[in-house]
C-alpha cells in the first residue's frame, strides 16, 4: 500500500482523479481518500509540522503499516530553482537543526534537492537568511521533516519518498489555489507515473509459502508425536525451517520413520532419542 | 524473466555522501573523479546516514551508495576471538573501509552494520600514524581487509597499494589483505614481500554460485592465485568459512582436487580452515533482514554467545578438509580455527 500525504486538497486532487480514490467518510479528523485495489491511501494533512505529524501518526497507527508499504509526501514548496518536480535527498528541520536522509534507492527522472522545513510561511527576510548559503538550489516547505520523523516510527528510510514542486520564490506573495491546481495538473502525468511504478515494486520477498497450513500442522503433529518440550519444539521448528528453505525431502524421512514404527513415540525419553535420529537423517 | 525490482533501483554509487570537513581532501576528490555522474550530498557525520534506524540491508545492497568520511577515535582493534591469529602474538585489525561490494549471504557484515552503504575513511595517514605508535611498543600483525574487500575496490580507492608502500618502509609489520577478488591485471601493483600476505578465500563453485553473489568463480580465484605466486607474492588460501550444504563433502572434495591440479600448494605461505561461526547478535539481525537465507537459518549450536555448526558436523567438515590439505601440505602450514 502507498500512503500518500499532501498538505492541501488542491495538491491531492490529481491523485484522487487519476487513481479514482473514494472519500473515507468514517474518518473525520483528516480528509482521507482511498482505493484498495489500486493500493493507495491518501490523506490531506493540513498545513504545518504538527498537523502533518499528527496525520502520519494517526494513519500509520490505524492501518498498521508494514515493511511492504511506502510513505510518499507530495506537495508544493518555495524554492530557488525554477519549476519541475524535485526529489528530496536531504531534509533539515529549521527549528531543531536536525537533518534527515531518505534513502535514494529508486531510479527516477526528477531533479534532486535539499529541503528545509520551517514552522512559518516563508517571507523575504527569512528567505534571504535561509537561502543565502545554498547557491545550488534549495526548497522550503512546512511539513516534510515532521512527516519523516513521524513516519520513521513506522517506516525505514527506504520506504519514504518526498516529492516537491516549486510554486514560488518565497517572496511572501500568496500562492492561490488555482495556481497550485495548475502546477499539479501540469506534472500529474509524471507524478502518477512514478506512483504507478512504485506500486509494482516489491519491498520484501514473501516467505508465506514456506510455512503453509500443511507444514504448520505437520510441525504440530510431529511435536506431539515426539513429546516435545518447549525447547525441543523450538529446535524442531528451526530444523524444519532450514529444511524447507533448502528443499530437503522432509516428508520422505518422516514417512519412513512412521512406517518403521519409530513415530509416534510413547514417551518423552523416546521422543528425545527419536528427535536426535530425525535431525541426523535430515542432514545426511 | 527480467527482474522488475532491479530495473527500479539506482545504479551502484548513484549517490555519494561526503562529510563536510573532508570535501576538499585529495582522496575525496580522487574517488569522486571515478563517479562523474553521481549526485553528491553533503553531510555532517557519516553516522547521520550510516546509522539511521530501520534500514534495509538487502535493498540497499542492490543499490549501494558511497559515504566518504573521516574516522576518529580508535583506529586499530585487537583481533576478535572468531578470527585466526596464525600464531601471531600481536594480532590486530583495522577498518579503513566498511562494507563490501560483494554480496555473500553468510557475511557477518550483514549482521554487524545497520547499512549496506560503503564507507571509505579518507584519513589513511591517521591509520598509519597509529600503526607507527604501536610499532614502537611491539611487532604487529595487522589485518586490513576484514570489514570490506579492499582489493575489490582497488581501482577506485587504491588503498592496497598505499598499505603495501607503507609496509615496505616499516619493520616488524606484517599485513594480511583478505579478498575474494581475482583481478589478474592488478598483480603487478601488489607488493612482492613476505610481509604482505594476500589471503584469498576459496570456496567450492557450488557455494560461490549459491551464496557468494557477484564474486569471481573458483577458476578465476585459482588463476589469480597462480599469477600472484608467479609474481612472488606471499599467498594464503583461506578455506574459511566452510559452508554446510547437502553434499558438502563432494563439493569441497572437488574444490581441493581442482586446487591441487593447478597450484603447487607448497608455494603458499599457509592455509586456514574453519567452518562458519558468528556472534549471536549478528545472526539475529541477519535472520531478521533475510528471512529466506538458508545459510543464516541453519539450526546452529550456541556456545558462549557464538553460533556454530553442531560439534560433530563442525569436526567432520574441518577434519575432512584438513586431511585433504595434509595430503600435500605439512601440518604446520595448516591453521585450523579450533586450534587457536
Amino acid at each position: 500500500m502507498i500512503y500518500l500525504f499532501t498538505a492541501l486538497y488542491s495538491e491531492a486532487s490529481v491523485f484522487i482523479k487519476h487513481f479514482q480514490l473514494t472519500k473515507n467518510h468514517q474518518i473525520s479528523t483528516f480528509q482521507e481518500f482511498y482505493n484498495e485495489e489500486a493500493g493507495i491511501r491518501l490523506t490531506v494533512t493540513g498545513v504545518g509540522e504538527i498537523a502533518a505529524a499528527s496525520a502520519v501518526s494517526s494513519v500509520c497507527s490505524i492501518y498498521q503499516t508494514t515493511a511492504s508499504d511506502l510513505l510518499v509526501n507530495v506537495g508544493t514548496c518555495a524554492g530557488t530553482s525554477d519549476g519541475g518536480i524535485f526529489l528530496c535527498n536531504k531534509i533539515t528541520e529549521i527549528s531543531t537543526g536536525k537533518t534527515f536522509y531518505p534513502d535514494l534507492l529508486f531510479s527516477h527522472d526528477f531533479q534532486e534537492t535539499e529541503l528545509l522545513t520551517g514552522m512559518r510561511v516563508l517571507d523575504i527576510t527569512l528567505r534571504d537568511q535561509l537561502f543565502a548559503d545554498h547557491l545550488e538550489g534549495i526548497c522550503y516547505d512546512m511539513e516534510a521533516a515532521a512527516i519523516y520523523q513521524a513516519g520513521s516510527y513506522h517506516f525505514g528510510p527506504h520506504q519514504m519518498i518526498f516529492l516537491k514542486l516549486v510554486s514560488d520564490r518565497g517572496n511572501g506573495k500568496e500562492v492561490t489555489r488555482e495556481q497550485i491546481d495548475q502546477l499539479m495538473n501540469m506534472h500529474a502525468k509524471e507524478l502518477c507515473g512514478f506512483l504507478e511504478q512504485m506500486r509494482q515494486f516489491r519491498f520484501s520477498e514473501s516467505r508465506t509459502e514456506l510455512w503453509s497450513v500443511e507444514r504448520e500442522s505437520l510441525y504440530l503433529r510431529l511435536g506431539r508425536d515426539l513429546h516435545c518440550s518447549k525447547v525441543m519444539s523450538d529446535s524442531l521448528r528451526q530444523h524444519l525451517h532450514y529444511c524447507f528453505l533448502v528443499g530437503t525431502d522432509v516428508d520422505a524421512v518422516l514417512l519412513d520413520m512412521y512406517e518403521k514404527g519409530q513415530l509416534p513415540c510413547k514417551d518423552k525419553r523416546e521422543g528425545k532419542q527419536r528427535f536426535e535420529e530425525l535431525k541426523q537423517r535430515l542432514f545426511e | 524473466m527480467k527482474n522488475l525490482n532491479n530495473d527500479y533501483l539506482n545504479k551502484f554509487c548513484s549517490h555519494i555522501y561526503i562529510e563536510r570537513a573532508i570535501t576538499a581532501h585529495p582522496r575525496t576528490q580522487k574517488i569522486l573523479a571515478h563517479f562523474p555522474h553521481a549526485t553528491v550530498v553533503t553531510i555532517d557525520h557519516y553516522k547521520d546516514v550510516f546509522c539511521r534506524s530501520r534500514q534495509s540491508y538487502p535493498l540497499q545492497h542492490g543499490s549501494q551508495n558511497l559515504i566518504l568520511a573521516e574516522k576518529k577515535g580508535t583506529l586499530l582493534y585487537e583481533g576478535a576471538p572468531v578470527c585466526q591469529s596464525f600464531g601471531n602474538q600481536y594480532f590486530y585489525y583495522t577498518s579503513c573501509m566498511m562494507n563490501c561490494i560483494y554480496d555473500c549471504e553468510y557475511c557477518y557484515l550483514k549482521g554487524m552494520y545497520p547499512s549496506a552503504n560503503l564507507v571509505i575513511f579518507v584519513n589513511l595517514e591517521d591509520y598509519f600514524h597509529e600503526v607507527e605508535q604501536m610499532l614502537k611498543q611491539h611487532p604487529l600483525y595487522l589485518c586490513v581487509s576484514y570489514d570490506s574487500d579492499l582489493l575489490a575496490l582497488e581501482q577506485t580507492v587504491g588503498y592496497v597499494k598505499e598499505w603495501c608502500d607503507f609496509v615496505q618502509t616499516h619493520e616488524n609489520l606484517k599485513l594480511e589483505i583478505r579478498t575474494k577478488c581475482a583481478s589478474t591485471g592488478m598483480v603487478g601493483q601488489l607488493a612482492q614481500t613476505k610481509d604482505v600476505i594476500l589471503a584469498l578465500t576459496m570456496s567450492p563453485q557450488k557455494v560461490i554460485t549459491s551464496f557468494e553473489h557477484h564474486t569471481p568463480s573458483l577458476d578465476a580465484r585459482i588463476a589469480f592465485t597462480l599469477k600472484l605466486l608467479e609474481a612472488g607474492c606471499a599467498v594464503r588460501l583461506c578455506f574459511d568459512p566452510m559452508i554446510y550444504l547437502p553434499g558438502w563433502e563432494t563439493y569441497y572434495g572437488q574444490m581441493i582436487d581442482q586446487i591441487f591440479m593447478h597450484i603447487d600448494v607448497n608455494k603458499l605461505i599457509d592455509v586456514s580452515v574453519g567452518t562458519f561461526r558468528i556472534s549471536q547478535d549478528y545472526l539475529k539481525k541477519m535472520r531478521k533482514q533475510s528471512p529466506d537465507c538458508a545459510v543464516a537459518w541453519f539450526p546452529f549450536q550456541n556456545e558462549n554467545g557464538y553460533y556454530h555448526y553442531p560439534e560433530s558436523l563442525m569436526e567432520q567438515m574441518e577434519s575432512f578438509l584438513t586431511n585433504r590439505l595434509a595430503e600435500q601440505l605439512p601440518k604446520e602450514k595448516i591453521f585450523r580455527w579450533t586450534d587457536n
